[in-house]
């Protein structure tokens, strides 16, 4: 490949070649945390009640959509508004949809999950319209920054500093609050915490909330990224969210969200950095190695007890 | 007492495991039963049935949805002004649900109802199971607007498949036609081609054959998946470090990934121009592309919810849009909906021509009518490519967000990449 | 006596595959002779979907361990045959780039039950070479990694336009399979998945389904039992994704992928994971639902509100689970006749009696 470029460019070249590994890194680490965010939420509700939830998706094509009907309003308006709603949809579907399901088998939650993403999808299909919205960016948040030659959007930057802040307090929310308390507990052992007398309810529909409000964040991130909304929006993010979730360990909040993280900035970066050719086929190879690390880790990769089996 | 209680749990049982088949059965044959019996084309005075089978639900639905709506409207108009050799046009519209087995399914139903046309989805593959289902009783199957070249080829639904779609192939040549015409400054291309669907691949394709048999260089090439969930930030990074080889970048995809594309190239500070194609356009790009400057798209027309300026029969245009609006209550996406309308005047020029209603005599007349005009360009059939032959259309330019009328054009010449496209060659352009 | 016993013994065996095979065969009849045509196709992708079905059953059911992953194994199935039958000339055309190694298809053209039965030992071959770390998997992380094997595979068929024309669409596949060889193909798939689950290698796995410790300590060798079950099933997906492909003939990579599994995971888990009575019963409650609510948004509604099927599909799909966690069938396969559980307040009544006669036995 590199013979074939004129001469007279490689000195361009080489300095370009630095900044690329520098702009994928960031580029991969501002992804990889929205994946990790992602990822935080479908371990707390795998753990506290063994729901792998394929409707978390759904709270984003939500959060999108809000986004969308309020995109001409102020951005602190669009903001709030977006998280709430979110967070209400998200409790609402515990409500209707898992309750009544508390102690079916991980295997029947897991679909009547497919159910409830399948009705909302055709829900926003009814109401909303199948064609993909769009919602304009803000100028001032996708223009990029030139630091030292690299160039970084702020989006990339508030995406990073505001997953990191949320996962901050969230990690201290479980560990200083009496809900949080009673929530890791239900995540170490359900059972065990129900009879030492948290309220079931209560701490379930925490966990909810707080997917909620996490779902609200991921959505209000990746749709300023990506610009539209469609009824399928939530599928391709989840995927990846959760193949890293369990990598990392769906049994431990920690290991998922670490997981997540890999594997998001993983395949941001292999498609950065693998030749064209074969970039097509990032999705093989990371998903080959998801194969390898399951088999080498099959609780995952951070966990510190067994993952509990559906 | 045993054998009696047995015996209850055994109907309690049967009446549970088979009671939904029963009940199934039951309201399926009746409502099969309603079929069959009258018939909507023939001879005789009754309306003359065209039958839909198309999404109106799942992925498929944003692409059938509106040149669907326009395609009824132009049924309406037809019929208020008199119909077809006297007789009104009727249509049923059943939803593929963009699943394939329904889409043959309907079709089933709907020639067993007597339609005389069978319409099908905006998409050759979900499109052919319908297609060949009518294929198979000699009645002509039209697609709204596949623009795969596939389904212009009689080789493959056979004599009586048909598109509306002016054709991917199209599109690429008509970019780089005009590029080579209007910009001879603009001498190296960087070309994007999404891999996510066959549309995307074949502007993109045909973008390069033609643009180098133009005498055209391609300084760059690079691959994304679309769809969705577009981030090509990978993409861009390596794009940047080959802006100063090529003049523009040419973007082979779909929205809204086509947009978003866009919008992150931009972003990233790249501003060569940008040429894109007609999915890669439309009020999505507006939304999504924001204020973008410098992009190009080659849609069918300048629609006026989005594009200024006066294309060919603008009149007819901005009266189609205002038309649709008034009827539907929502405005014009993108310019998919003139190949709906069009193919209105396409099926009452056809059943004019052959001044019959029997299927295989309008498949006949699509061929040998010649030159039909449609909202704001001429096209025709031929015998070898079953697709608007000749339709116009426009390059849109993107300024401060809003599209620009910039030039009025139609593929002049279409080369062979080897995938047996039948409408290659000097393309026939239909007088106007 | 004896004899009699014997006999009840063997007519219990065939009881729950023959019932399956009299309900398919009712489906098979109403479509032939009392449906009108629209349904022929609606009722041959059931048949198909059975097949499918009853795949993933072979090994979800007997081992517990939700697979995401056998659509692939379809997907391999339905472009193998299709290779295999596409007429010579027509391969010759459009397949120009076929990588050499393979060259040797292009020559090939194989009749529809041949290359069906072709197709179907290449999925098994393929499940055997990718068995070994799939099986040593449990839980979460098992169906995580058969989920990887779609995402790899459709990966593969998408971007290797060489031999599967990728996004583009197959050309030229013979349409042979009709109503009358996808219903036969269903009966043979209940037989297989039937016979499986009665056979000694299925009732190990089984056990280590209830309780994998407990089937190690009695020597049950975990891993090589579900091998033995996945391959089986990559047999009848590779199948049942030929007959699917002989079927739609023109079709993508895409097919293959999220959608399919999510119909065909639902219909199962609706039917009752554990049982071949369930995988059936799902079909074909689900294909009867959709239809009749299609029947009812077509008929009565006019079509007015595309999309409410799919709703109170949802609906009721969450109704079923919320009444029936374990599935329609709650995963027990249809019971012989005299075995048939009483009405629950019966035995209830029943038990209470029991009790109540205990308490006198005691005064």
């Amino acid at each position: 490949m590199a013979s074939r470029r004129p001469t007279s460019d490689s000195e361009s070249r080489q300095e370009h070649t630095i900044q690329d590994v520098i702009q994928t890194a960031v580029d991969s680490i501002s992804y990889g945390a929205l994946y990790a965010l992602m990822a935080l939420s479908l371990a707390l509700l795998f753990s506290v009640m063994g729901l792998m939830n394929f409707a978390y998706g759904e709270l984003i094509m939500v959060g999108g959509y809000t986004m969308f009907i309020l995109r001409d309003d102020s951005w602190v308006l669009l903001l709030v508004i977006t998280i709430v709603v979110v967070t209400v949809i998200s409790v609402l579907m515990e409500r209707i949809a898992f309750r009544p399901l508390r102690d079916a088998s991980p295997n029947t939650l897991l679909v009547a999950s497919f159910a409830v993403s399948y009705g909302l999808q055709q829900l926003a299909y009814m109401t909303v319209g199948p064609i993909p919205k769009g919602v304009s960016p803000y100028p001032w948040l996708v223009e990029s920054l030139d630091i030292l030659g690299i160039s970084v959007s702020r989006l990339s930057i508030i995406t990073f500093v505001v997953t990191i802040a949320l996962l901050i307090a969230v990690t201290a929310g479980l560990n200083r609050t009496m809900l949080g308390i009673q929530l890791r507990a239900s995540t170490e052992d359900f059972d065990m915490a129900r009879l030492v007398g948290v309220r079931a309810n209560r701490v379930i529909v925490a966990a909810f909330a707080i997917t909620g409000v996490l779902a609200g964040v991921v959505a209000l991130c990746y749709v300023s990224r990506s610009g539209s909304v469609s009824p399928t929006l939530g599928q391709g993010p989840l995927l990846v969210a959760f193949v890293g979730g369990v990598i990392g360990g769906l049994g431990s909040l920690t290991g998922a969200t670490i997981g997540g993280f890999l594997l998001g900035a993983a395949v941001t970066a292999l498609q950065a950095t693998l030749p064209t050719d074969l970039s097509s086929y990032t999705t093989l190879f990371a998903f080959s190695a998801v194969i390898a690390i399951l088999v080498l880790r099959p609780s995952g990769l951070f966990a510190r007890r067994a993952v509990r089996e559906a | 007492m045993e054998s009696k209680q047995t015996w209850s749990g055994r109907l309690r049982r049967t009446a549970r495991l088979a009671g939904a088949a029963a009940l199934a059965a039951g309201v399926v044959a009746c409502g099969g039963a309603e079929g069959g019996g009258e018939s909507g084309g023939g001879d005789g005075k009754g309306p003359i049935l065209i039958g839909i089978s198309a999404a109106k639900t799942g992925p498929l639905s944003p692409y059938d949805g509106q040149p669907g709506n326009a395609f009824l409207m132009r049924i309406d108009e037809i019929n208020k002004a008199g119909g077809v050799n006297g007789r009104k046009l009727e249509t049923k519209w059943l939803d593929t649900k963009s699943d394939k087995t329904l889409s043959a399914s309907n079709a089933t139903q709907l020639l067993n109802e007597g339609a005389v046309a069978i319409i099908t989805t905006c998409d050759f593959d979900f499109g052919s199971p319908a297609a060949f289902q009518a294929q198979a009783k000699n009645v002509p199957a039209i697609s709204f607007c596949a623009s795969s070249p596939k389904n212009a080829t009689p080789a493959i639904i056979g004599k009586y498949g048909f598109s509306m779609g002016t054709g991917s192939d199209t599109e690429g040549v008509a970019a780089a036609e005009w590029i080579a015409e209007e910009h001879p400054d603009w001498k190296r291309a960087y070309v994007l081609k999404d891999t996510s669907i066959e549309y995307a691949k074949a502007t993109a394709d045909y973008f390069s054959a033609r643009w180098e048999q133009l005498g055209g260089q391609i300084t760059g090439k690079d691959t994304f998946v679309g769809g969705e969930n577009v981030d090509i930030s990978a993409q861009v990074s390596r794009a940047k470090g080959k802006v100063g080889q090529a003049d523009f970048i040419y973007i082979g995809s779909w929205n809204p990934g086509g947009s978003t594309a866009v919008r992150q190239l931009r972003n990233a500070g790249i501003d060569l121009p940008l040429v894109g194609n007609q999915s890669s356009d439309g009020k999505l790009t507006q939304e999504v592309a924001g204020k973008v400057d410098g992009y190009y798209s080659t849609p069918l027309a300048c629609i006026p919810s989005y594009c200024e300026g006066e294309g060919q029969d603008q009149d007819a245009v901005t009266k189609f849009a205002n038309d649709f609006k008034a009827k539907y209550g929502e405005e014009l996406s993108s310019s998919y909906p003139i190949n709906g309308y069009d193919l209105g005047t396409v099926l009452k020029e056809a059943i004019e021509t052959a001044k019959s209603t029997e299927p295989a005599k309008i498949a006949t007349a699509m061929e040998t009518m010649g030159t039909v005009k449609g909202i704001n360009s001429t096209f025709q059939f031929t015998k070898e490519c079953h697709r608007p032959v000749g339709q116009n259309r426009i390059i849109l330019r993107w300024e401060n967000g809003q599209g620009q009328f910039e030039k009025q054009v139609a593929a002049k010449e279409i080369p062979n990449i080897g995938d047996s496209n039948p409408c290659a060659g000097k393309q026939a352009v239909a007088s106007k | 006596m004896a004899t009699a016993s014997r006999l009840e013994n063997l007519a219990r065996q065939l009881w729950v595959p023959a019932v399956l095979w009299v309900l398919l065969l009712i489906v098979y009849f109403l479509a032939q002779f009392v449906l009108s045509a629209q349904y022929t196709g609606i009722v041959l992708n059931l048949f198909i979907t059975t097949v499918l079905v009853l795949g993933l059953q072979v090994f979800s059911g007997n081992s517990g361990i939700l697979s995401f992953g056998h659509i692939a194994f379809a997907a391999l199935g339905a472009y193998l045959s299709a290779l295999l039958t596409i007429p010579v000339g027509i391969k010759r055309t459009t397949f120009l780039e076929m990588p050499g190694f393979l060259k040797w298809i292009l020559d090939v053209e194989m009749g529809t039950l041949s290359s069906t039965l072709v197709s179907g030992l290449f999925a098994a071959v393929v499940a055997l070479i990718v068995a070994t770390p799939i099986v040593r998997l449990r839980g979460v992380p098992a169906g995580i990694a058969t989920l990887a094997l779609l995402v790899i595979v459709f990966t593969f068929n998408i971007q290797t336009t060489s031999i599967t024309r990728g996004t583009s669409t197959m050309i030229g596949v013979p349409a042979t399979t009709t109503i009358s060889s996808a219903f036969l193909w269903a009966l043979v798939a209940v037989v297989v998945a039937f016979a499986y689950q009665a056979s000694r290698r299925g009732m190990r796995l089984r056990a280590s389904r209830e309780n994998e410790a407990a089937a190690r300590s009695v020597g049950v060798n975990v891993p090589f039992e579900r091998g033995v079950g996945w391959v089986l099933s990559a047999f009848l997906m590779g199948v049942g994704g030929a007959l699917y492909g002989h079927y739609i003939i023109a079709f993508s990579a895409g097919e293959f992928y999220f959608a399919a599994t999510f119909n065909i995971v639902l219909m199962l888990v609706i039917g009752g994971l554990t049982s071949v009575s369930g995988a059936v019963v799902g079909v074909i409650f689900i294909t009867v639902v959709k239809e009749i609510l299609r029947n009812i948004e077509n008929g009565a509604l006019d079509g007015r509100y595309p999309g409410l099927t799919e709703l109170v599909l949802a609906a009721i799909l969450i109704f079923v689970l919320v009444k029936r966690p374990r599935g329609l069938t709650a995963g027990h396969e249809i019971p012989w006749p005299r075995d048939w559980a009483m009405p629950r307040w019966a035995s209830r009544r029943r038990g209470a009696a029991a009790a109540d006669n205990q308490v006198a036995d005691v005064t």
